[in-house]
């Protein structure tokens, strides 16, 4: 119980702040504005602009939002009226999901590599493989009860307290 | 001065060059002699690299422009101050610091290398600074010389960008380039550790000062881009995942993962193969960010366009990383170790994964920078990538990376028990909890801020107890208050508490930005003198407007008053300013900053009547992103004082 409490709490605390809904709270202009370039600018992010027409359109934003209209009617909105390249974020389909999906999938290969070498290095049997271990072994040194073993940790402990 | 620039430049190309043959040699032969040789040359071409940059300053100073470089930089009217800065404000300026920077670092390096016995290491370690160097003067030298002249002498320089006339000119760019610069000695020294099968935790104890010397440039660096975008810009952000600021992010991580596992080899002699790949990788990322800036390949604010020197950097990229991978490849063997950790639940395994979840952020964002050019290659169509992709990409890892930040001390090196875990665990997120129900009490509903705050919350609870429990055990001396005892832990386990301090304020960094980002307010309106403008809890009226002149400047500003329900809270001067020989106007920012909130204003609109339009937004809690900023500073310095001064016996 214990174990699977030790290792599962860590991990269902951070699964339950991850799980929030993410758009549980109000659409604001700045998350709208975030996905936009500027139609007069056509190399500056709408968010950074500070033109005119860039101004138009985070009014029209600020607009829609008061109407009730979602982020992505908003993203057709401006597409509709400027074309695919108003949008300075890559669609989510074909290639460009790679740029969404390629650091998540790293991440999980990385978690997983990670995660098998650090089962393999903490293999209880590993120890003995050690050169110096087995050194220690064949020089006649007494085996190392559990009473040892707890009083060594508690020694380490403590110096690292004190390091 | 010009011919004195020049040939200094000359000169430290021909002494770099030198210093790379006697090392050469001096590896090749094994003769201590030839590598004295080589150190030698290396502190010439500093000497002469010092020489060439004080006639560019000089020739700044005398505004002589018929120097190319300080004409499209400077003129008559820019005060003296900032044509100092003009120094680094184009490639080729940038270029002759970045050379000058490394080539102080070598003869620092040099210098604490004087009494070392080991000629073969130093003798690897000063072949790759002065290749280093070498490259970088050859550039200078050869494709893009900043002391070269123009046909004519014009009779007044094109000005410095109305932009760059900001105090984070003066410090901005040089932290920068020291923290890229920097992480050329631990990467020549983790070089030379390789080569010369020395691949214990030596290399990593000699060059910790300079890992996390480097590491707290490119942080205030990075802060203080920030700030002045905040400042500056006018948009009312201060990150806008812009190119070049991903550039400078982006070796921020890996060294940030470099920096922790260094600890883990230093200390437990392990992952040995894993720190030479990341100090590899760490340095390739700033030459890559040098190279962003300077090959045109991207669009951004910082760009120099395109030079001409893209294909030198990516060459010298190529040959750094190929070389890099083969020698770790060489010296795996010797790198390789018994890899015995105790328990799967030790703070060795909590480093590992903390280092793939840094990584996997560096990669999201690398990819992200570079997927406009990806995505042209593979499908011929150039998508642009804006904030939102970084924020919904990366803010997920960055609350892992939260997650990770505040497990990790609560577990011990080598083994922790279960008991132990769980009474450590239990407070801290407790803390957690009690902030993100106080959240919800005050009305907080941004899933993310609620996330974001009680991470911050459960981290710093993490910090605050362990630092209560460490004063606790040290409290049980006779005569001693816990007041005094406090900073005296502080200052005693300084490397660690320094390491809690950087987190302390990472935590406020992140309070700061999720303040900012997700609880900020905003509102825009034209008005006459007299009229007000509401937002948030601020009342803006509009009193006066003035016209003045100032240093190399005409300034339009308009005169606010501040009220927080009807109180007075002082004033504040929205502007717009018209330099010398500059264009456009710009748009100068009001702030009245608070540890609550700042009231950022500016001025995109004046009418014919002197009627203004005014943007007006409260940005919550961003004072807190620049005391942690200065916090996770003060953290790395005081983690670099070494803890006990050793005695030298004769």
């Amino acid at each position: 119980m214990n174990m699977s409490f030790r290792s599962g709490f860590p991990a269902f605390l951070a699964l339950l702040v991850l799980a929030l809904p993410v758009r549980a709270a109000a659409l604001t202009k700045t998350e709208v504005v975030n996905n936009l370039m500027c139609y007069t600018c056509p190399q500056e992010h709408l968010a950074n602009c500070q033109c005119g027409g860039a101004q138009e359109m985070k009014d029209s934003v600020q607009r829609m939002i008061g109407e009730g209209k979602t982020e992505q009617e908003i993203l057709d909105y401006f597409v509709a009226r400027y074309g695919e390249g108003i949008v300075s974020t890559p669609p989510r389909r074909g290639f460009a999901l790679t740029a969404y999906v390629a650091p998540y999938l790293g991440l999980c290969a990385g978690a997983i590599v990670a995660l098998f070498l650090v089962l393999r290095w903490a293999r209880p049997g590993r120890r003995d493989t050690d050169p110096k271990s087995v050194a220690a072994a064949g020089n006649g040194a007494p085996p190392i009860d559990a009473a040892d073993r707890e009083r060594v940790a508690q020694e380490l402990a403590r110096l690292e307290r004190e390091e | 001065m010009v011919v004195f620039g020049n040939l200094s430049q000359f000169a430290a190309l021909v002494f770099s060059l030198l210093a790379l043959v006697f090392t050469l040699l001096g590896v090749m032969r094994n003769d201590a002699r030839l590598a004295r040789s080589g150190a030698r040359s290396l502190l010439a071409a500093a000497a002469f690299t010092t020489f060439a940059s004080i006639s560019l300053a000089g020739l700044f100073m005398a505004n002589e422009f018929q120097v190319e470089y300080v004409a499209s930089y400077s003129d008559r009217a820019l005060p003296m101050f900032y044509k100092m800065t003009a120094f680094w404000a184009g490639q080729k300026g940038s270029l002759l610091f970045w050379a000058w920077t490394l080539s102080f670092c070598a003869a620092l390096v040099i210098y604490s290398n004087r009494r070392d016995a080991d000629s073969r290491t130093t003798c690897y370690v000063y072949l790759v600074l002065a290749g280093t160097l070498s490259f970088f003067l050859f550039l200078l030298c050869t494709v893009s010389n900043p002391f070269d002249l123009l046909a004519f002498i014009p009779p007044d320089g094109q000005g410095l960008n109305p932009m760059l006339q900001n105090p984070g000119m003066i410090f901005h760019p040089p932290t920068l380039f020291l923290g890229y610069v920097g992480f050329t000695v631990p990467f020549a020294y983790a070089v030379a550790a390789m080569v010369t099968g020395h691949s214990d935790a030596s290399w990593i104890r000699k060059t910790r000062a300079w890992n996390v010397l480097s590491w707290i440039f490119l942080t205030i660096g990075i802060i203080l881009g920030g700030q002045w975008a905040y400042v500056e810009l006018g948009w009312g952000g201060f990150w806008a995942w812009d190119p070049v600021e991903n550039a400078s992010f982006i070796p921020w991580l890996a060294s940030t993962a470099f920096v922790h596992t260094a600890i883990i080899q230093e200390r437990r002699g392990i992952m040995k193969v894993w720190n030479m790949v990341l100090i590899l990788l760490t340095f390739t990322l700033c030459i890559f960010g040098t190279y962003l800036v300077r090959s045109g390949v991207l669009q951004s604010v910082h760009d120099f366009g395109a030079t001409g020197l893209g294909g030198y950097f990516l060459a010298f990229i190529l040959v750094t990383l190929v070389g890099g991978i083969y020698l770790v490849a060489g010296s795996y063997k010797d790198l390789k170790t018994p890899n015995v950790i105790e328990s799967y639940l030790s703070r060795e395994s909590t480093f590992l994964f903390n280092n793939v979840i840094l990584l996997a952020l560096a990669f999201a964002t690398l990819l992200g920078t570079l997927f406009p050019l990806l995505s042209e290659v593979f499908t011929g169509n150039k998508v642009t990538v804006g904030p939102a992709f970084f924020n919904m990409v990366n803010t997920p890892l960055f609350l892992l990376l939260l997650v990770i930040t505040g497990i990790c001390p609560l577990i011990g090196w080598r083994k922790a028990s279960a008991s132990n875990l769980r009474r450590n665990f239990l407070r801290p997120a407790l803390f957690g909890i009690a902030v993100l129900v106080l959240l919800l009490l005050f009305g907080i509903r941004h899933p993310y801020a609620l996330v974001s705050f009680s991470l911050c919350g459960f981290i710093a609870g993490t910090i605050l107890l362990e630092f209560v429990a460490a004063l606790r055990s040290r409290d049980k001396n006779p005569g001693e208050s816990s007041w005094s005892a406090g900073p005296r832990l502080l200052w005693r386990l300084r490397r660690r508490y320094g390491g809690h301090l950087v987190h302390l304020g990472l935590v406020l960094m992140v309070v700061g930005i999720t303040g900012s980002t997700a609880l900020k307010q905003e509102a825009q309106g034209t008005l006459t003198r007299g009229q007000t403008l509401q937002v948030g809890r601020y009342e803006l009226r509009y009193d006066a407007f003035n016209v003045y002149q100032k240093l190399n400047r005409t300034v339009y500003g308009a005169q606010l008053s501040v009220f927080n329900g009807g109180k007075p809270l002082g004033t504040l001067e929205a502007e717009r300013r018209v330099y010398i020989n500059a264009k456009q106007p710009t748009t100068e920012v009001a702030l009245r900053t608070t540890l609550r909130d700042d009231l950022y204003v500016t001025m995109p609109g004046i009418g014919p009547n002197q009627e203004i339009t005014l943007r007006a937004s409260v940005n919550p809690l961003v004072l807190w992103v620049w005391i942690g900023g200065v916090l996770m500073v003060v953290g790395g310095i005081i983690a670099i004082i070494p803890e006990r001064k050793r005695r030298t016996t004769s």
